[in-house]
């Protein structure tokens, strides 16, 4: 998977999650949710109105993922009943 | 013993009743209790993914058909709509009830111990009853919807001894904490007919229900206590057969706790981190 020229990948990894979808890798570290976003959203399916959520805590595109990060991609709750 | 709540009879509202009418019927549970809220009626258009005899209130209606197969469960039903304020017009002080104890209203719908399931069409509404949630000791409330033809989510949030088990969900979902949407229960007759209600088919309805139904068994009919079963939130789509489940509690127990305080005042014993 290619993240194109930017900044290095840093020392540990960080965990990205969609559903029941998850990948840890060292690649992540260093990277915005953003580009790892990109990086997934076709494989995963990842609807583009989906939340970055570090724990409980909304992250927005230009968060850089640190090392030990869990960044679960999540979109709203069903709305009709 | 908890009563069972369903506020929203409607598409999974309607299929949620069946499972819980029959399932209360043949439990130990006792007593067997089941309250439908609806402030809606039935339309000859809801006959697509809504099953009833009758046109008319949704809450008198279903009541009325399931009691005579469930004799045993008190089917009691709520006309009302649920809201976060009394309105001042004295017409409307009647078709509305608020979910939990406020400075204004003399009377609230849900009391301590009440597993509430949360079927309405809009997040407003959820939200507050959520919010009304903060006021009790000892509630379940599932949140359960589904949209985009067949995507669905049930959210369940636990409150035992005052404290939050689950995550409230107000803490950190937007649509809860910012609703896009306003609640009918708000809005004037004109304004409610005006609504769009979007595409949704049976079968995402049935699925959001057994969804449901089924946590609801392992936690209260058929207790489970397997940490591989346990979840609190679910994702599912029909479309391409897949289901996602997340834990949504603290690991320390003492994060994110609330203490209960007067009638309009929640305050934070801990800061969650």
């Amino acid at each position: 998977m290619a993240f194109g020229s930017g900044t290095p990948a840093q020392a540990g990894k960080a965990t990205v999650k969609y559903g029941s979808q998850n990948d840890t890798d060292g690649l992540f570290v260093g990277r915005t949710v953003a580009e790892v976003r990109g990086s997934r959203a076709a494989a995963w399916n990842i609807p583009t109105d989906a939340r970055a959520y570090r724990g409980r805590d909304t992250v927005g595109d230009d968060y850089v993922i640190k090392a030990g990060d869990t960044i679960e991609f999540a979109r709203r709750m069903g709305e009709k009943g | 013993m908890p009563r069972f709540v369903i506020i929203g009879v409607g598409g999974t509202g309607g299929w949620l009743t069946m499972g819980l009418a029959a399932t209360i019927e043949h439990s130990d549970i006792d007593p067997k209790v089941l309250v439908l809220v609806d402030g809606d009626s039935f339309e000859p258009k809801n006959q697509e993914r809504q099953h009833f005899m009758n046109l008319g209130n949704k809450a008198a209606v279903r009541a009325a058909e399931v009691q005579p197969m469930y004799p045993k469960t008190v089917i009691l039903p709520d006309e009302r709509w649920v809201v976060d304020e009394i309105p001042k017009d004295k017409e409307e002080t009647t078709k509305v009830v608020t979910a939990g104890p406020t400075k204004t209203s003399k009377e609230h719908l849900l009391q301590e111990d009440d597993w509430v399931f949360l079927c309405v069409d809009n997040f407003k509404c959820r939200a507050d009853v959520v919010a009304a949630a903060q006021h009790f000791k000892n509630l379940n409330i599932f949140l359960v919807g589904n949209d985009e033809e067949y995507f669905g989510s049930v959210y369940h949030y636990e409150r035992r001894d005052g404290k939050d088990i689950t995550w409230d969900p107000l803490s950190f979902k937007d649509e809860l904490a910012n609703p896009p949407d306003r609640n009918p229960g708000a809005m004037s007759c004109q304004e409610r007919a005006a609504i769009e209600g979007g595409t949704q088919f049976i079968w995402t309805n049935m699925a959001v229900a057994a969804w449901v139904g089924s946590l609801v068994n392992r936690l209260i009919f058929r207790p489970d206590k397997s940490e591989a079963a346990q979840w609190d939130e679910l994702m599912f789509d029909l479309r391409d057969g897949s289901a996602s489940t997340s834990v949504r509690r603290d690991e320390t127990p003492e994060e994110g706790e609330k203490v209960l305080t007067d009638v309009g005042a929640v305050e934070e014993a801990v800061p969650a981190s």
